[in-house]
């Protein structure tokens, strides 16, 4: 199907070339039509809230990430740009998509893509591993090619051995009996303050008995989140996404306990004994937890982007057992061993089959579609650590500007993937 | 809160001090750094390792008492034990070793503490929550980014310089009042290189309001003890240093370097506790004090120390310590080997040391007619403090 292959291959390493264009790659794969089959097939698989797929309505912008995939697969790109590959390295997989959506392909129509794959480069140890990558655009377009919309794949071949433990950025406390109501309440929004049953009197930080009675029994307050700084520090070191130095401060709640937090959203040289702050709470990711975070009662009561938006989405919980990873993959056609064959998988270094990413894509996009019908212009879906089959994945969005969604992905051992969405005429931003 | 105590105040003595060289980087297990400050300590007692029936150290120390003990060829032990919250049990060694000795449990105690705490594991790494109750409650702290000893001490400092007026100059009085006296020590790491309060404002920010001269060096060293009773003493080489007062403190809402909780913050109550029990075993007052050996690993716990130990009123430190009064010729000198900040980073036993050679007349920065040294050990976490007196 491949109707035109070139590949610039004047600079491979072993050739000594210097100063020559890298490899780089481009072919047009006529795909024919995506048809209503295709559509249901896809969304049964994955178990997606989709409309019942017919002749003429348009195909949805969800499936476009596996189109581009399977393009790749048809165009047979991957071997060209990163060899045979073998022993060394894993698989190639795709770690990265992004979508910019422009017109409509309809169901039934043949399908155009137009692959263009920029140098393969070493790939630098991330949250999926390291190796080498390559940038892929894929131009999907209906009859005619009139309009097209771009996915843009980023794909690793990851030098073999153990899949990536994965590092948070943040310090992660650890959650234990004594614990886990408080870290629990801020993953729904709430700044809890232990309470004695007995005699009432509140404590922070929580243990399992009142120092002022000696009671065990105990509940909880919701506390109002706003307080007053009563002392801090201004650390010259890095931590998470904090630009540094950033401050810790000593919070003293309205309720009468004291909890430490960071102070965001204000320059730490302004910040003072005394000043009035208020809880906002930084939303979970696939590798970190949900955390309260205090800003200025004064000020515009924004978290700095880099920090997320306070205002979260109801989580789901989606269950993958291994067919369904499979399935998900094998009907997006999408044929790689690592989503379907577990000896593969293994051998890649991967404790199970691996979710695939348009696969994610499209759970994130369900995910979103209940919450905001508005169009889709853009949506960018990042691999974190693996998500490996036999798990529970756990989709959380916030609305992280007028017209963006953040939403974070993750399971229990610590896999996930982040995407952001960008909708026009979105219902809440009208 | 502190009542009756029945400490044998005068009953035992340190009889031997050792310690290796103070390095960054000592090129040896810390075992060996152990054993060497061990046989540095018998030679100086006058005593063999077949002496040695009871052996102490801190609970962070990587050296077990049997490997110590079978390395030097010690014939049994019949105490050891060790003392918790890292620099805080430095002088607790030394009560556990008297009340041992008086009890008759052991006959010679060896105190022991040695790290590659610079070339190794460094403590001002960030703290890693581990699966202690404590492990658990450092993460209230560790997950906002409040992870490391300086950033701990600098809330409290803060707020203690926030209620009092103190400033950054005031704690770089202390840094300067050690480095000088680290100057004119050979051992000192900072030897001949004293600082001038213009170069501790103008060194980098650790943690606001810490600067980087504000935090005790870092070290590779052992230091060890040797403890045994007042009448035994009286046999060996040395002029003994007599125990007159040692105790330990962890007040209300305590935390490990973050009882944040407490009504106040500015404040080190459990060094209070400690100084309390102090002056009532040894009958002493903060006056009777020839000189002191205050825990520097933060220059302002140094100036909450001299107000909870009653050397000034609260909030007072700051001028207390105006005018060169910590310095050598002082109203009060501190840490005249260069402590912390100028000698050595372990965990404040060779603090202990100095008192000894301060006490003996063999010290390079000597007091004159030095009789009554006290010493204390790591604060923000819970403490201990030792009188050592001349006098029986």
């Amino acid at each position: 199907m491949a109707e035109e292959l070139t590949l610039n291959d004047s600079s491979r390493p072993d050739s000594g070339g210097d100063g020559a264009a890298p490899v780089t790659g481009s072919v047009v794969v006529d795909m024919g039509p995506v048809t209503a089959f295709d559509i249901a097939r896809w969304s049964a698989a994955l178990g997606l809230d989709l409309d019942p797929p017919r002749d003429g309505m348009a195909v949805p912008a969800a499936f476009l990430p596996a189109l581009a995939c399977a393009a790749c697969e048809q165009g047979g790109l991957l071997p060209r740009l990163f060899g045979a590959g073998g022993e060394g390295v894993a698989p190639p997989q795709v770690i990265r998509i992004r979508t910019h959506l422009s017109g409509e392909i309809a169901v039934g129509q043949p399908v155009r893509v137009s692959l263009s794959a920029g140098p393969v480069e070493d790939y630098e140890e991330s949250a999926v591993g390291a190796g080498r990558a390559v940038r892929i655009a894929a131009g999907i377009s209906g009859d005619g090619g009139a309009s097209s919309s771009i996915v843009e794949l980023t794909i690793l071949q990851r030098n073999a051995g153990p899949a990536p433990t994965g590092r948070s950025r943040w310090p992660q406390p650890l959650v234990a009996n004594d614990n886990r109501f408080w870290w629990d309440g801020v993953d729904r929004g709430l700044l809890l303050i232990q309470r004695c049953k007995e005699c009432g009197t509140l404590r922070h930080p929580p243990g399992p008995s009142c120092p002022a009675c000696g009671s065990l029994s105990w509940d909880t307050v919701t506390a109002s989140g706003r307080g007053t700084v009563h002392s801090f520090t201004i650390n010259h070191s890095r931590l998470g996404d904090l630009p540094s130095p950033y401050v810790v401060g000593l919070i003293a709640l309205d309720e009468g306990v004291r909890i430490v937090s960071n102070i965001v959203g204000i320059d730490p040289a302004d910040v003072r004994i005394g000043m009035e702050v208020e809880v906002r709470f930084r939303p979970a990711n696939s590798l970190e937890r949900a955390m309260p975070l205090f800003v200025p009662a004064d000020g515009d009561g924004i978290l700095p982007a880099c920090l997320g938006a306070e205002t979260g989405l109801e989580p789901v919980d989606i269950e993958l057992p291994a067919a369904r990873v499979a399935g998900a993959a094998v009907a997006g056609n999408n044929l790689s061993p690592l989503h379907r064959d577990p000896a593969a998988a293994r051998a890649a270094g991967y404790a199970a089959t691996v979710l695939d990413l348009a696969s994610a894509a499209a759970f994130a996009h369900d995910y979103l579609r209940r919450h905001d019908p508005g169009r889709i212009e853009m949506f960018e879906v990042a691999a974190g650590r693996p998500v490996l089959a036999d798990t529970v994945l756990t989709i959380r969005g916030s609305r992280s500007g007028a017209h963006d969604f953040a939403i974070t992905a993750s399971t229990p051992l610590g896999g996930g993937f982040e995407a952001q969405f960008s909708i026009r005429d979105s219902e809440t931003s009208k | 809160m502190t009542s009756s105590t029945s400490f044998p105040t005068g009953k035992t003595a340190i009889v031997g001090i050792g310690a290796t060289e103070f390095s960054k980087q000592s090129g040896r297990s810390e075992l060996q750094l152990a054993i060497e400050a061990t046989q540095h300590a018998l030679r100086d007692a006058g005593l063999k390792p077949s002496d040695i029936d009871g052996l102490v150290t801190f609970m962070s120390d990587t050296s077990s008492e049997i490997d110590v003990a079978r390395s030097l060829g010690m014939q049994g032990l019949r105490f050891f034990t060790r003392t918790p919250y890292g620099g805080g049990g430095t002088c607790a060694t030394i009560m556990l070793a008297s009340l041992a000795v008086n009890a008759g449990l052991a006959d010679y105690v060896v105190c022991y503490r040695a790290f590659n705490e610079r070339s190794g594991n460094r403590f001002g790494a960030p703290a890693v929550p581990v699966a202690t109750s404590q492990g658990i409650n450092m993460g209230w702290y560790t997950t906002f980014g409040l992870a490391t000893p300086a950033s701990f001490i600098a809330m409290v400092a803060r707020r203690y310089m926030h209620e009092y007026g103190a400033t950054s100059e005031d704690f770089g009085r202390v840094a300067v009042a050690c480095r000088k006296h680290a100057a004119t020590n050979p051992n000192a790491w900072f030897y001949e290189k004293p600082i001038t309060i213009e170069e501790h404002q103008a060194s980098r920010w650790i943690v606001d309001p810490l600067h980087l001269l504000d935090c005790c060096q870092e070290s590779d060293g052992g230091v060890a003890v040797v403890v045994t009773s007042a009448e035994r003493a009286r046999d060996l080489p040395h002029r003994p240093v007599h125990i007159a007062g040692a105790a330990q403190g962890a007040a209300a809402g305590q935390e490990a370097m973050t009882s944040y909780a407490r009504d106040d913050i500015a404040c080190l109550p459990e060094m209070a506790m400690v100084g309390r029990q102090l002056w009532a075993q040894s009958g002493m007052a903060p006056s009777d004090i020839d000189c002191a050996i205050l825990y520097d690993h933060f220059t302002p716990f140094v100036l909450l120390q001299l107000e909870e130990l009653g050397f000034c009123a609260r909030g007072e430190a700051r001028h207390f310590i105006a005018g060169g009064n910590i310095e050598h010729g002082g109203k009060l000198p501190i840490n005249l080997h260069g402590g912390q900040l100028g000698e050595a980073y372990i965990h404040g036993m060779n603090g202990l040391n100095e008192a000894v050679r301060q006490i003996r007349g063999t010290a390079v920065n000597q007091v004159e007619d030095c009789r009554n040294v006290l010493v204390t050990a790591g604060t923000g976490v819970p403490t201990s403090g030792v009188v050592l007196r001349a006098d029986a």
